[in-house]
């Protein structure tokens, strides 16, 4: 019963933050340009994560956000239903065009601005291999493996979610992130498990 | 630890738009060879995981149920995993990337869309489909009632 009553408060607030964003958005059509900035702020870091994680690196993470939400003010009055949704589009797509332009590369990204929360060195060092393995070995899956994987993985996101996302069914999303953990772990078992 | 981001052909259209030097890697770059795994060899090698540690994984098991067996080495190994993805998720946008997207957006205002009356979506209401009914009605019975007329 809570479970039911959690959910429905959820879903009001998504209904809430929808409406607001309607408001924004219309204040933006109007001409107020600054009013943009609210978007941005609110959805700006899941959208960072994304980029960052389906690229492995924070320069590109950036430029793509930069012509996404650039993309995304030209395009507002287009927009038809969530614009949480319709943004997150954008930015899959430009990191999916991003992915196919590249050249075979190791991409890692490295994190000299995240504070170290790791007890001695000994471990930091093991954590910062495990770092740079698993970026590695995501860089290795195809896109749409990584991006199930990492839409599930790090952004904790629900089958359902992910489906209305990127327009496809829980079932083959499910077999996605299945063949990605497996991937995963026969790439980096031998050294961690 | 980083090794070029930006060739010039992998930039696919944000190419021109970096505000920022690459950073590069002090390091000798390391051997193609070492740096990749070629596409599909994961999944050659990859050993079918145990439909228990998937459901664990998706949090519709608890952990004790698949620490048993098998499986318990799987879930160390995710263990490890998931305590690096967990750091991934508290990543957060830089602090100067929304003053940087607010510079590069134009200055006027986004352009309407015009969009075609018969393109359009109307919301019927009951009182709006009871008059259009009634205007239709009286207009056939004009129609009528003039052609009646000329027909005599």
């Amino acid at each position: 019963m809570k479970t039911t009553e959690a959910a429905l408060r959820a879903d009001q607030n998504s209904e809430d933050l929808d409406n607001t964003d309607q408001l924004i958005i219309q204040r933006v059509l109007a001409g107020n340009r600054d009013a943009f900035k609210t978007l941005i702020t609110r959805y700006s870091d899941p959208l960072y994560r994304h980029a960052l994680c389906m690229t492995g690196s924070p320069d590109v993470a950036e430029d793509i956000l930069q012509v996404s939400f650039v993309k995304a003010y030209q395009h507002l009055a287009e927009v038809r239903g969530r614009f949480d949704a319709w943004v997150f589009r954008i930015v899959a797509n430009g990191c999916k065009d991003w992915l196919k332009n590249i050249r075979r590369q190791h991409l890692s990204y490295d994190e000299d601005d995240q504070p170290s929360g790791y007890a001695t060195p000994d471990e930091e060092l093991d954590r910062t291999e495990l770092r740079s393995d698993l970026d590695r070995a995501l860089a290795s899956l195809p896109a749409s493996l990584r991006e199930a994987f990492v839409m599930k993985h790090v952004e904790g996101r629900s089958y359902e979610e992910m489906a209305d996302l990127l327009g496809t069914t829980v079932g083959a999303l499910k077999m996605r992130v299945h063949r990605a953990r497996e991937a995963l772990q026969a790439l980096l078992e031998e050294k961690y498990a | 630890m980083v090794d070029d981001l930006r060739s010039d052909d992998g930039l696919g259209g944000f190419d021109g738009h970096h505000h920022r030097q690459p950073r590069r890697s002090d390091k000798k770059e390391r051997p193609l060879a070492d740096r990749e795994v070629p596409l599909g060899q994961q999944e050659q090698d990859a050993r079918v995981l145990s439909p228990a540690v998937h459901a664990w994984l998706d949090g519709e098991l608890p952990e004790a149920s698949v620490r048993k067996g098998d499986t318990a080495r799987d879930v160390e190994f995710w263990k490890q995993i998931n305590g690096e993805v967990e750091r991934r998720r508290r990543v957060h946008t830089p602090v100067y990337l929304e003053a940087q997207i607010m510079e590069r957006l134009p200055q006027s205002a986004p352009a309407a869309v015009i969009t075609k009356w018969w393109q359009r979506e109307y919301v019927v209401t009951p009182t709006a489909a009871i008059i259009t009914a009634a205007a239709l009605v009286m207009t056939a019975a004009a129609v009528t009632a003039i052609v009646m007329a000329f027909a005599r």
